[in-house]
């Protein structure tokens, strides 16, 4: 089994990855083929476009490279579920949008791996407050 | 050969330190706020150092104030105290990768080598011809899968006749034409600036710059010529969104070979073939990724 020399992670939009900061830097100080990366990303994540794909990259010892696609950021899944274009830019004074409570537990599910959460319902709690956040509120 | 020397460029970055459950939603809100992406740093099990790049030098006072605003906006102003701008500046970050990368074979005829290796010629195998790449920011080193199977495909063409590069890269395909064939006719269609510079670049550095035309923009600049070797090594979603276009410009028994394709979303692709009349005379894949070379039905013998 290779040896791994490091762990990267990089939050980047879908089919748009190219050499420039931040994917340059971060891969190159490892010796990984740039390029390459963001060609297999690029066909990975193409049909996503328009979105964020975070995605972990292993490094191995001989440079070579594997990487995990994550789920999007629940502000990206609440956006699309609320129907909004962005959310709100004064999420104190003005609700741009509101979503149902089983939105909030599908959303949960998708972004359940990704979360530091155990139970569905600590996920929910997270998705909820990053929905207060936006300005978003949940059809109880 | 050396390269004209410009100014670097500089890009700034916003690097500051928050709790985990805090990454994504801040991150999308540098994105929001124009940030390029985000590189996530671990401090410890439950923080992390976010570092936003932005295509800019440096940010005004009002950007700033302008980014606090916005992280405060969503309740999470706090997240920027430790906020830092810092400048990073251009560099080459393949250094430490092409030290690993050496000359090496390519079907029967190519032998594709490094640029610094220029001068290291007699090293080199003397029964091939030798293909060289800077391998600079764009795509095409000859390394990958996709590249590999285009190479092969056009050293198995006898005449390619008059060829287009679609999405050039780094000029790699256009060139092995060119080493391949003293008659073909070739042109390189690239959108991407840098990608175009790395092109001309190593078309000079094969003596066969003379010899290809090279067209910065969109496949409709070529919309009004006929070509008999069409070469796409993009994406899936690029050949399916291009297919119908090739179809016009493709003259009789011509064909065209695509490549970029990962094995998942090959069936997506077929669907198009057979939708634009092309049919596949040949065929190959290679880890996960598969290219494949079309020609219209009449003239398509099946394999």
């Amino acid at each position: 089994m290779k040896k791994v020399v490091g762990k990267i992670k990089l939050q980047i939009q879908a089919g748009k990855a190219n050499p420039a900061p931040p994917i340059g830097p971060a891969l190159g100080q490892h010796g990984v083929n740039i390029m390459q990366f963001c060609k297999e990303y690029n066909a990975k994540t193409q049909d996503k476009a328009g979105t964020i794909v975070p995605v972990e990259i292993t490094v191995f010892e001989d440079r070579s490279f594997d990487f995990v696609l994550k789920t999007p950021p629940a502000s990206e899944l609440l956006k699309k579920a609320a129907n909004v274009e962005k959310g709100s830019s004064h999420p104190n004074k003005t609700k741009v949008g509101s979503v149902s409570k089983e939105k909030i537990t599908e959303i949960a599910k998708i972004k359940m791996p990704d979360l530091n959460a155990t139970t569905i319902e600590a996920a929910e709690a997270m998705v909820r407050g990053t929905a207060r956040n936006m300005g978003i509120t949940v059809q109880e | 050969m050396t390269k004209e020397t410009k100014p670097k460029k500089v890009w700034a970055t916003a690097e500051f330190e928050t709790s985990t459950d805090r990454e994504d939603i801040c991150s999308w809100l540098m994105i929001q706020c124009g940030a390029t992406g985000c590189q996530i740093e671990p401090l410890d099990d439950k923080n992390i150092r976010i570092v936003a790049s932005f295509e800019k030098e440096n940010f005004t006072e009002t950007e700033l104030k302008n980014l606090r605003a916005c992280f405060e906006e969503y309740y999470l102003g706090e997240c920027l105290q430790t906020l830092k701008i810092v400048a990073l500046e251009e560099q080459d970050w393949l250094t430490k990768w092409k030290e690993g990368f050496h000359p090496f074979d390519i079907g029967e005829k190519l032998q594709v080598c490094p640029s610094w290796w220029m001068d290291k010629r007699s090293e080199l195998s003397p029964a091939r011809k030798h293909l060289f790449i800077d391998p600079g920011m764009a795509f095409g080193t000859g390394l990958h899968a996709t590249t590999r199977y285009c190479l092969g495909a056009i050293e198995r063409i006898e005449e390619p006749g008059d060829v287009v590069d679609v999405g050039s890269g780094s000029g790699i395909l256009a060139i092995a034409v060119a080493l391949l064939n003293d008659k073909a006719n070739i042109t390189a269609v690239e959108i991407d600036a840098i990608a175009v510079e790395n092109s001309c670049y190593n078309f000079k550095l094969n003596g066969v710059d003379k010899r290809i035309e090279m067209l910065t923009g969109e496949l409709e600049l070529v919309a009004d010529r006929k070509f008999d070797t069409i070469l796409s090594n993009l994406t899936c979603e690029d050949n399916m969104a291009l297919l119908p276009e090739y179809a016009k410009i493709l003259k009789p028994n011509g064909r065209v070979i695509c490549a970029g394709i990962l094995l998942e979303k090959l069936e997506r692709l077929l669907h198009v073939i057979e939708n634009t009349g092309f049919a596949i005379v040949d065929q190959d894949t290679s880890n996960g990724w598969a290219g494949i070379t079309l020609m219209q039905k009449a003239g398509a013998c099946a394999k």
